[in-house]
């Protein structure tokens, strides 16, 4: 039993704390003794941390305007030297609460805890607690205030309050026996907790006392507490269950320390709050540094000049195929059931591989296990809702659904002579998540989730421009996953995760007789992952990483180019052979890697990772080392560096034996970085990185295919190189939040080792985006988001020939990506009125996307024959209107 | 795997092509693909020597290729550069000569004979490289002299920047199994379901008055008028497709007008299907009446090809 304390005066923020998973292991071993149960002399004796210094977390201006209290439950990491390394929200603010700023707030205010640290067998030990941050307002009324200033000085008498929870699920105690006693034994109270757990001393004289608690099919609890002269001294305790045989132990959760320069996090109260957006999360993503802007909305992901094939997204560790609806109208998961969002720009972890680009890896959210929750949301595209609610004791489970309902109005938008609706566009997702706190030590995630879209065109009469566009279009995209993970803390240095993914998914995308491609996969992806502390300096981490796909693959159209850089993307298919192939196989990459943490020195932190792939396709190899070490040079500014190799298969339809070349090895990357990070105030951090990626084996066209050599050769290069400032202010304690975010960078690529660079497909010299929210009260919440980016560059086509076969033109291109588009920029805004009744909460909210509808050029058209062109613009002024409810 | 990351560039392709085709271009400023504002190159016909209605010659044949080069003025005189030579095209639809070509024609002085060349094809394999593909590539000008200098083939000293052209003609070693030309001689074409025949105008203008030629005439500013044509059963032939199967052909008819617009370029016809389509008049015309031309050209997209010209006279209201 290890108690947390605050001690408070009258009226002020109340500050109820409390520890667990590791305290309660503390608090069997101390029952056991109290028992009289005979030590166990082999096991190691250890010591639990205990506060010494507690800091106070400012109360979120909103909250406190509106008198709503809050729980944040928090993981703390404590550093052998008793100084909080890390401290992360496990169970974030409810109902009312929720986005209003809490969690940062207690983050912020637990990191300056100061505490003695851990020990084993005497020796300081770092060790993880979680811990109960409570946010209480008890503002004194006039009358009491007046009645203050009236009476006498209260008597030199203290107070003893708390509250007792079980251990595993912090569930209150109720008929638990509280006897208190002083030193002299004197003083003999008893007390028994009611329904909440809590119970309660008045009228103590200045003392220590005992404090001993007992509940049966519980362990007991014997401590110490001081009260002090006019002070209310609170506590609370957690018993663990009794167990037999009781092992003796400190249960530390032994997570993956920060292994990658950059590191960039969105938090949930973020996640659906950034103007622009939609309040999806997913789409914030776009706004952080490094990140350019994807032509037309869509959602590709093209992260440090790196192509958006190069980057892969995660949902808890697992690759999903497909991250928005239609390629960009909304994410395929309901952004309420996201926890956070990690973005790694490059030079990430051992743990990720296969891409060469960067990593966003989103984490869900474990469904709330306290009571029901639900939202509901409503807007002009779509509908959506997620319920969340605990079963049984040790159990919770969410689900969450949306559909769109542009079917309904799609007849009215499109022109009836362009083409016949046979299916309207309509697309849906859903998420079932459930989580089981098996034991202490064992947590299991259950979760299924999965999207489809689909729509079907006929063109009545053949195109304009392309007899061969007629016909039927169809595209139909969907995937469904069932995944599962068992987490256990093996022991108090080893931990391991297992996860396993099986799905399918599905995509059928046809136009015409000419254009067919139909995927049908099987998608198992396994990971099993061990985190191990050797020595309180020494971590290892190790994994295997499998991804076995069955597929069935059919394509028929034209000859796929080189995946960039290839200027043919004038979608024409009646000038050029049609190709046709079927390939039936299965897909297996296995990996392993391994990474060891290390702190040389105190303030200096290395990461060697080391990561290995076998691609059966081409039956190659890939070993990438990875070199991670950051440097705090004070606590609120460190210096990050990092260098590692980084490799990716080829496209499937660039190894393939009919439509291209089978022995192909894997494109190789090696990213280097150096950045500084800066904490200048609570929740305000500054950074500035250069970064610069070498890329070489690039898949590319081989000129000599006409005279029978391959399709495709390893010859291309890349260079990418750049330079990102960010700043960004955390919802902490304040009434607004906000990022800025600036790149300079150039991308640039050689085909042919004779060849001259040229500018990648997507290279943007400068990429600004600033978004801010601001908190105006009474529900009213008001932000927005300007976006500014350097024009995508563009090959130019400089006359057109007349093909008499077909009776269309050719395009004759100048030099591949010399001419750019002009600059992009847009201006979102949002606005929100929340009205928050006793049981639920209503919200409505206007997402308005470039509110001065400015015409952003995004390529552009030509005539038949290419004499005459003008600008295609970008997406008007989108105004999105919908309607929230919470409960 | 990458099976995703491919799956992601289809759908971005396919969603662009949506915006393209059904929203873009619906707003685009161009003028109609099938509107013939200036001089413009429509199709090229092949007629194998001695048997015409064939357009895949063999090796050793000789055949007349001759394009369809039309323009507003009837006067239209025609410049060109053509050659053949045996090729060989990429898996991404780039041609190339095997060998120096085997035929060429220049034409340097202005002419309004239409462009041709004669296509004296090699009778053996070694001459023509192993390949039983031609590349027919050149420029055809209008009033400057066609010249080729390197790659760059230009019209030098013209206004008109010319039109480069290119055809694939594929060899056939059996006359029997060879592609035979459609022909438009004998559809029925009906404008606003009147009989509607090929006529060939001298000028312009003039054609509503009582010395120009009889012609059907439409409204100028009226919404539109509707222009139907019927193939002959003959004209869609049957071809073996792989070893067991055949096909029917599917005829593909572009069709272009001097003023107004079709609503669109190309329209598909089965056997015994009658097409329609569209032609909106112009909205002015002056007090003579003016001279509209319709070009309807059939490709049986196998390298055959047959064109007709129709005539109406637009009138004021």
């Amino acid at each position: 039993m290890f108690p947390t304390r605050t001690t408070v005066t009258k009226p002020s923020l109340l500050g109820a704390l409390f520890f667990s998973a590791l305290v309660a292991v503390m608090a069997v071993a101390t029952s056991v003794l109290a028992q009289g149960a005979p030590p166990d002399e082999s096991a190691p004796v250890v010591t639990p941390p205990e506060l010494l210094e507690f800091a106070q977390a400012p109360y979120p201006p909103e909250a406190e305007a509106q008198a709503i209290a809050a729980t944040i439950e928090l993981g703390i990491t404590i550093g052998v030297d008793g100084l909080v390394e890390d401290a992360i929200v496990l169970t974030p603010a409810e109902g009312q609460a929720v986005g209003l700023g809490f969690e940062q707030a207690a983050v912020e205010a637990a990191k300056r805890f100061v505490f003695t640290p851990a020990t084993r067998d005497g020796e300081a030990i770092a060790s993880r607690i979680r811990y109960r941050y409570v946010f209480e307002l008890s503002p004194p009324s006039t009358d009491e205030t007046e009645r203050a200033a009236e009476d006498p000085p209260p008597p030199p008498m203290g107070q003893l309050q708390g509250t007792v929870l079980g251990a595993e699920k912090d569930k209150p105690l109720a008929g638990a026996e509280v006897i208190l006693t002083n030193e002299q034994e004197s003083v003999a109270l008893r007390a028994q907790t009611d329904e909440k757990g809590g119970f309660f001393f008045g009228e103590l004289a200045p003392d220590t006392y005992r404090l001993t608690i007992t509940l049966p099919e519980y362990d007991a609890s014997n401590t110490e507490e001081q009260v002090v002269d006019g002070e209310i001294t609170e506590v609370t305790y957690r018993l663990a269950v009794t167990r037999e045989p009781v092992s003796f132990g400190a249960v530390a959760t032994i997570d993956p320390p920060p292994r990658e320069v950059v590191r960039r996090t969105i938090t949930r109260e973020e996640l659906t709050r950034v103007p622009g957006t939609r309040g999806d999360a997913l789409r914030t993503i776009e706004l952080l540094p490094g990140v350019a802007r994807p032509p037309f909305g869509t959602g590709q992901i093209i992260v440090r000049g790196s192509a958006p094939g190069d980057s892969q997204v995660f949902i808890d560790g697992t690759p999903v195929a497909l991250l928005y609806h239609f390629g960009g109208i909304t994410s395929i998961m309901n952004s309420r059931v996201i926890d956070q969002i990690d973005f790694f720009p490059g030079n990430f972890s051992a743990r990720y591989g296969r891409k060469m680009g960067g990593v966003i890896d989103v984490t869900t959210k474990p469904p709330a296990d306290d009571a029901l929750h639900g939202v509901a949301d409503i807007n002009i595209i779509d509908s959506s809702f997620m319920v969340e609610t605990p079963v049984g004791e040790y159990g919770s489970i969410s689900a969450a659904a949306r559909r769109s309902y542009i079917d309904f109005f799609f007849e009215n938008l499109v022109p009836s002579d362009a083409f016949n609706v046979v299916a309207a566009p309509v697309y849906y997702d859903y998420q079932v998540f459930s989580n089981w706190k098996a034991s202490p030590r064992d947590r299991i995630q259950v979760n299924a989730y999965g999207s489809n879209d689909k729509f079907a065109l006929i063109f009545s009469e053949p195109q304009d421009g392309d007899p061969n566009i007629r016909g039927d279009l169809e595209l139909t995209t969907g995937f469904t996953k069932f995944f599962t993970k068992w987490n256990r803390q093996i022991s108090n240095d080893l931990d391991q995760d297992i996860q396993l993914a099986v799905g399918t998914s599905k995509f059928d995308f046809a136009l015409g007789e000419d254009l067919r491609f139909s995927g049908d996969f099987v998608d198992i992806d396994f990971r099993s992952e061990w985190r191990a502390r050797l020595t309180p300096r020494v971590r290892l981490i190790g994994g295997l990483d499998v991804s076995v796909v069955p597929f069935d693959i059919t394509f028929r159209g034209p000859q796929p180019g080189q995946s960039e850089g290839t200027a043919d993307d004038d979608n024409r298919i009646s000038t050029v052979p049609i190709v046709e192939t079927v390939v039936d196989d299965v897909a297996v990459r296995p990996a392993g890697y391994l990474e060891v943490d290390l702190l040389p020195l105190d303030p200096w932190r290395l990461v060697l990772g080391m990561r290995t792939d076998y691609y059966r396709e081409i039956r190659s190899w890939s070993v990438d080392p990875r070199l991670v070490s950051i440097w705090s040079v004070r606590d609120d500014l460190r210096i990050k560096a990092g260098v590692g190799l980084f490799s990716q298969p080829p496209e499937f339809n660039e190894s393939d034996k009919t439509i291209g070349t089978p022995d192909l090895t894997a494109i190789r990357s090696l990213h280097s970085n150096l950045g500084v990070e800066y904490d200048a105030d609570e929740g305000v951090t500054l950074g500035i990185e250069g970064f610069h990626k070498g890329i070489w084996d690039r898949v590319v066209s081989n000129p000599d295919e006409v005279t029978g050599g391959p399709l495709y050769v390893n010859e291309g290069l890349g260079r990418i190189y750049g330079l990102e400032v960010s700043g960004r202010v955390t919802p902490a304690g304040r009434r607004w939040f906000g990022f800025l975010s600036y790149t300079l960078s150039r991308s640039e690529r050689k085909d042919q080792s004779t060849d001259d660079w040229r500018l990648f497909d997507y290279d943007q010299t400068h990429i600004m985006n600033a978004s801010a929210l601001y908190l105006l009260g009474r529900g009213w919440e008001a932000g927005a988001t300007f976006r500014l980016a350097t024009g995508n560059p563009l090959t130019p086509i400089i006359s057109g020939l007349y093909n008499a076969n077909s009776d269309v033109y050719e395009p004759i291109y100048g030099a591949v990506n010399s001419d750019r588009n002009d600059y992009f920029h847009r201006v979102d805004v949002r606005v929100e009125k929340k009205w928050t009744f006793e049981a639920w909460k209503l919200a409505l909210y206007l997402d308005v996307q470039n509110v001065y509808n400015r015409m952003n050029p995004e390529g552009t058209l030509y005539n038949y024959d290419f004499s005459n062109s003008q600008t295609i613009g970008g997406l008007p002024m989108i105004p999105s209107l919908g309607l929230r409810g919470e409960i | 795997m990458s099976i995703p990351t491919t799956c992601g560039r289809v759908l971005f392709r396919s969603i662009a092509t949506l915006l393209l085709c059904g929203v873009v271009a619906c707003n685009s400023e161009f003028d109609p693909a099938s509107l013939i504002a200036s001089p413009r190159v429509l199709g090229a016909k092949i007629e194998v020597g001695g048997d015409p209605a064939r357009s895949q010659p063999l090796p050793g044949e000789t055949a007349e290729m001759t394009w369809l080069a039309v323009s507003n003025d009837p006067e239209q005189t025609w410049m060109w550069l053509l050659s053949a030579c045996s090729s060989v095209t990429s898996v991404t639809g780039d041609s190339f000569c095997l060998q120096a070509p085997f035929a060429t024609s220049l034409q340097g002085a202005p002419t309004q004979a239409p462009p041709s060349i004669t296509l004296n094809v090699p009778a053996t394999e070694q001459a023509l490289a192993g390949s039983l593909e031609v590349w027919v590539t050149g420029i055809i000008c209008t009033d400057g002299i066609p010249t080729q200098n390197g790659e760059l083939l230009e019209c030098d000293g013209g206004t008109h920047p010319g039109t480069t052209v290119t055809f694939t003609l594929d060899l056939v070693l059996d006359p029997a199994v060879a592609n035979l030309n459609p022909s438009m001689d004998d559809w029925a074409f009906q404008l606003d379901g009147e009989t509607w025949d090929a006529s060939t105008p001298t000028s312009t203008t003039g054609c509503a008055g009582t010395t120009g030629p009889s012609l059907p005439a439409v409204t100028a500013g009226t919404l539109e008028t509707t222009v139907t044509f019927q193939s002959t059963t003959e004209d869609h032939e049957t071809y073996p497709v792989g070893t067991t199967a055949t096909e029917e052909e599917l005829l593909l008819v572009s069709h272009f007008s001097t003023a107004g617009e079709f609503e669109r370029q190309f329209t598909d016809i089965a056997r015994n299907e009658t097409a329609e389509v569209t032609w909106v008049p112009p909205i002015q015309a002056s007090v003579d009446g003016d001279t509209t031309r319709y070009f309807f050209v059939v490709r049986d997209q196998r390298g055959g090809l047959a064109w007709t010209q129709r005539t109406t006279c637009t009138v004021q209201p």
